[in-house]
């Protein structure tokens, strides 16, 4: 099935009768492919369709995991949705044209608009076109829209380099962004952001700083005796969380050294070992806990 | 009180300024698009200006609590600049339609030339395209005449006086603006403009109906707290508080929310749309209560 038709019979059942009518009178439009009706569409999206957040069915995320986009479909509004439709929806057979017209979006998007398009760049056409792009968006200084490239997204694991990538993950601790949700964390770590995490680290413990925990997942498959002697200090900390991310980075080496520490403790030894306790529990545990204290 | 500057150059203020806005019950700000204090030369500049009023100017405000919309427009010094202006021209209608826009401003006259009359036709035609309120810029030299016909020129343009805010208005212009049925936008600006006390006895002789007051901040000597001092020396100086709520908050709201982008949810019930973002978003202003302004002594909320 199309990826257009599914985005499309998704949005359906959420949209008003006006909401509906303008939305297939641009479909139209669109498909005659003048930039500027895309422009006007695109850009009046939530003023017509309005914001409501969408609800997905079981049978719908079925359909939706067959297109194999990697997207995250929980959580989104109908206009980033209607959105989407749009960009998918417009001609894209001349690679440099559909290019040159989306980069005009870009340019020119406000917050709302560069969270939708940098969030949709798994759904389009010629994804290769846009590696630049998505490396401007980890430039952002807009959390938000930061977030939009890295976090649930699978376009970075699939198309940037290195050391995009690599830049993409330390920006993402300077933001304070839960690492768990940048898709392909584990399938991309190297030894080069394992140095630089470990540098990090330590600039942040000589200025007083905590740590955040979920660092020494990318560290531990690229343990040495040298950075051992960090997570070593780290298990014997008084603190719970940084020592359960001690004794996960520990599983993830085939240091001896390594080994010995993490049976230390058989009770947590044995949680890891069992698949009881892995990075993704201990992460989102993690920022459950900050978000509750963060609750009035 | 709530206070809602309709009228301030965000880009060129300091976080600071953010701050104390906050702290003195500023809730929602519109920034009208502008010059830069010297004119632009290329039309990319226009774009990146624009495209920071609706991206980081705005997020930038909403990290201190401040909901911050804008009017997008070629300013009228500006449009002096024809070959640049027409291309300028060409680029508002992909900014108009977007969130937050809530006008077509700040146009009008500054020198009254030809150039500057051909530019405040066509946007005015643009906003009425769109449906769109109109912030309009006075001239500073032959200000009287050159309010006057820009009443003109918008009824000409068959643009109801209800959907335009007629903005710097003194003494001698507030009275035909009022009683033409247009917006009267007062500016708190020292020296050059308005000073508070004044804008006190402006309210005492016309009312409070369809009157707002603005700092029109910007990289001038100016004050991003002109319109919460203001209120309060109207309070203190025995104007009632339904009309120092009028002039400082409801009638830009009802002004600017013809353009269906302006609500007071947006600040009363302040909620982003993806609540992914919600679960991590703003974190920085969790648990912050708005505060009034702790000032006292008359002498520091005097604007001369």
């Amino acid at each position: 099935m199309r990826l257009s038709t599914v985005i499309y019979h998704l949005l359906s059942e959420h949209l008003s009768d006006d909401a509906s009518e303008w939305l297939n009178a641009k479909m139209a439009l669109l498909e005659k492919g003048k930039e500027k009706d895309l422009f006007f569409s695109f850009s009046s999206a939530p003023r017509m369709v309005g914001k409501k957040t969408l609800t997905i069915s079981a049978e719908q995320t079925k359909v939706l995991k067959m297109l194999g986009t990697g997207i995250e479909w929980q959580h989104l509004t109908v206009d980033t949705i209607s959105r989407w439709l749009m960009l998918v929806s417009y001609p894209s057979h001349d690679e440099s044209h559909y290019h040159a017209v989306l980069s005009k979006l870009f340019s020119t998007a406000d917050m709302e608009e560069q969270i939708a398009l940098y969030k949709a760049l798994p759904l389009l056409p010629h994804p290769h076109k846009f590696r630049f792009q998505a490396t401007e968006g980890i430039r952002s200084n807009i959390k938000g829209v930061f977030e939009a490239v890295a976090l649930d997204n699978p376009f970075p694991q699939q198309q940037m380099d290195e050391s995009a990538w690599n830049q993409l993950v330390l920006k993402a601790f300077f933001i304070g962004s839960p690492l768990y949700r940048i898709k392909g964390l584990d399938e991309r770590a190297n030894s080069a952001l394992a140095r630089m995490l470990v540098d990090f680290a330590h600039e942040r413990w000589a200025a007083g700083r905590s740590v955040n925990p979920e660092l020494w997942r990318l560290v531990g498959p690229f343990l040495d005796l040298k950075v051992f002697e960090d997570l070593y200090k780290l298990y014997h900390s008084h603190n719970s969380d940084d020592r359960i991310a001690a004794a996960l980075a520990c599983a993830q080496s085939t240091l001896p050294e390594a080994r010995q520490l993490l049976e230390k403790d058989m009770k947590l030894c044995d949680a890891i070992e069992r698949g009881k306790l892995n990075w993704d529990i201990f992460s989102r545990q993690l920022y459950a806990e900050e978000f509750e204290e963060l609750q009035p | 009180m709530k206070i809602i500057d309709p009228h301030i150059h965000m880009s060129s203020r300091t976080t600071d300024d953010y701050e104390n806005m906050r702290k003195a019950g500023v809730v929602a700000v519109i920034e009208p698009a502008f010059w830069l204090g010297q004119p632009r030369t290329e039309v990319g500049s226009f774009k990146d200006y624009y495209s920071s009023l609706v991206g980081w100017e705005r997020f930038r405000a909403s990290q201190f609590g401040i909901k911050h919309y804008c009017t997008m427009g070629l300013n009228s010094k500006e449009a002096n600049n024809e070959p640049l202006a027409e291309q300028v021209m060409e680029l508002l209608p992909l900014y108009a339609c977007k969130e937050g826009v809530v006008g077509i401003g700040e146009i009008g006259y500054d020198d009254q030339t030809k150039a500057e009359d051909k530019f405040f036709r066509l946007q005015l035609e643009l906003a009425k395209e769109l449906g769109l309120p109109v912030q309009v810029h006075t001239p500073h030299r032959d200000k009287k005449a050159g309010t006057i016909k820009s009443m003109d020129v918008c009824e000409e343009h068959g643009i109801p006086p209800h959907l335009v805010i007629i903005d710097h208005n003194n003494e001698e212009t507030a009275k035909s603006v009022l009683d033409r049925g247009f917006w009267a936008g007062f500016t708190i600006y020292p020296k050059t403009k308005m000073g508070n006390e004044r804008m006190v006895e402006v309210v005492r002789k016309f009312g409070a109906e369809r009157i707002m007051v603005n700092s029109s901040a910007d990289w001038g000597m100016s004050d991003p707290l002109a319109v919460p001092k203001t209120a309060k020396l109207m309070l203190d100086r025995g104007i009632p508080k339904e009309h120092v709520e009028l002039v400082c908050y409801q009638n830009a709201l009802d002004a600017f929310g013809q353009s269906g982008q302006f609500n007071e949810n947006d600040w009363l019930k302040a909620e982003t749309a993806d609540q992914t973002q919600k679960y991590n978003g703003n974190s920085v202003l969790r648990g912050q209560v708005p505060q009034n302004l702790e000032q006292d002594n008359e002498s520091d909320i005097i604007i001369k």
